[in-house]
């Protein structure tokens, strides 16, 4: 997943995009009104829309474009850090530094506590072999 | 002169030739640099000898790579260097005002006034299309700014990201601790149940009669067997 600050790049260039897309509809799809009483002019390229569909087509588009907004709003609240400064967060990276040196002792020692726990257990496997083989040779 | 148009040539042929100072590494010159660089007299390397040295690199400027001119101290360009009118209120979300989220605010400024600048535009092109120049421009101008706030905001969040992922790491580790001590803590368990039948058997040994439930009906050599046995059924 790309970081908040792509995201929401990627999110202000989407809605340059759909500025761009409205506009083009709009030229694209719109009907002929008559100025000072002359004819109506006919377009056979341009595509024939009621003023329905055209009002339809406006609100959706309107619509889309609260929503991107919304989405660029709701990312803008999520950028990550936002509350903290630049000293706190370097504060913060030393502090965690310092942890993470412990937790490297710290695993180091339980590690070989483990390796010592694993000899005595291969010791007492051992000498419980050399029982059990004693007894497998006296009750033969 | 003649060294210019060698360095063109090598420009236009298909596969270039190796650069033109490369003929001055010869096993005689190497040597001689060798033996003045350790003498301490490198500073007095004259041509052609000093083309065998690399040269320092660059502490300023710009140079050409892949087409694209890259700045040599790697830094984000300031809107006023770009020639862009800054219209956020940089001071505010610099030091204190990380902390205030003042940048949230302008940031959230820039967006409406984008969504504005837009419906004015969409306005415009409706009744004046000639005037669009002037509200593009700001939609622009806009944009920039807000794609700028964001790039200064970059390593802040990679700060960010390090703390996080730090984090991580650390509970993994103490996740890997935990998991190591409780293996141990099982094997010291079974270990301590198995020595306390070895040393119950050990005693029924000694004493010769009844001494626990479990090897009540033991007897003679069978005992070591039991001890296996439970050995067996604890592991």
């Amino acid at each position: 997943m790309a970081d908040r600050l792509t995201q929401l790049q990627t999110c202000v260039d989407q809605m340059l995009t759909q500025y761009f897309s409205a506009l083009t509809h709009i030229n694209t799809n719109h009907g002929f009104k008559s100025l000072a009483g002359e004819e109506l002019v006919k377009d056979d390229t341009v595509p024939v829309v009621t003023d329905e569909e055209r009002e339809r087509t406006l609100e959706e588009l309107a619509k889309d474009l609260v929503v991107k907004s919304q989405q660029i709003d709701y990312l803008i609240d999520s950028l990550p850090g936002i509350g903290s400064s630049e000293e706190h967060q370097m504060q913060q990276i030393e502090k965690l530094q310092k942890e993470l040196e412990h937790y490297d002792q710290v695993t180091e020692d339980v590690i070989k506590e483990k390796d010592e726990l694993l000899e005595h257990c291969d010791e007492l496997i051992l000498k419980l072999a050399q029982r059990k083989a004693h007894i497998d040779v006296e009750s033969m | 002169m003649e060294r210019r148009k060698k360095q063109n040539e090598g420009l236009l042929s298909v596969y270039p030739p190796p650069p033109w100072y490369s003929r001055y590494f010869t096993d005689e010159n190497v040597a001689k640099v060798k033996d003045l660089q350790s003498s301490d007299n490198s500073q007095l390397l004259e041509a052609p000898l000093k083309y065998l040295t690399p040269p320092s690199p660059p502490e300023a400027g710009a140079y050409h790579n892949f087409g694209d001119v890259w700045q040599v101290n790697d830094k984000l360009a300031t809107l006023e260097d770009l020639g862009i009118t800054q219209v956020y209120d940089g001071a505010a979300i610099r030091g204190e005002g990380q902390e205030s989220g003042a940048r949230v605010l302008e940031l959230k400024k820039l967006t409406k006034s984008l969504l504005l600048a837009f419906v004015e535009l969409t306005g415009i092109m409706g009744v004046s299309p000639e005037q669009f120049p002037a509200k593009f421009e700001h939609v622009r101008v806009l944009l920039i700014n807000i794609h700028h706030i964001l790039n200064e905001y970059r390593p802040h969040q990679a700060r960010e990201s390090l703390v996080t992922l730090m984090q991580q790491q650390i509970n993994d580790k103490k996740q890997h601790v935990e998991n190591i001590r409780q293996s141990c803590d099982k094997v010291r368990d079974t270990i301590r149940v198995l020595s306390k039948q070895f040393d119950q058997v050990d005693e029924f040994e000694e004493t010769g009669g009844v001494t626990t439930e479990e090897v009540k009906y033991v007897s003679g050599k069978d005992k070591d067997l039991l001890v296996v046995k439970m050995a067996e059924q604890v592991l």
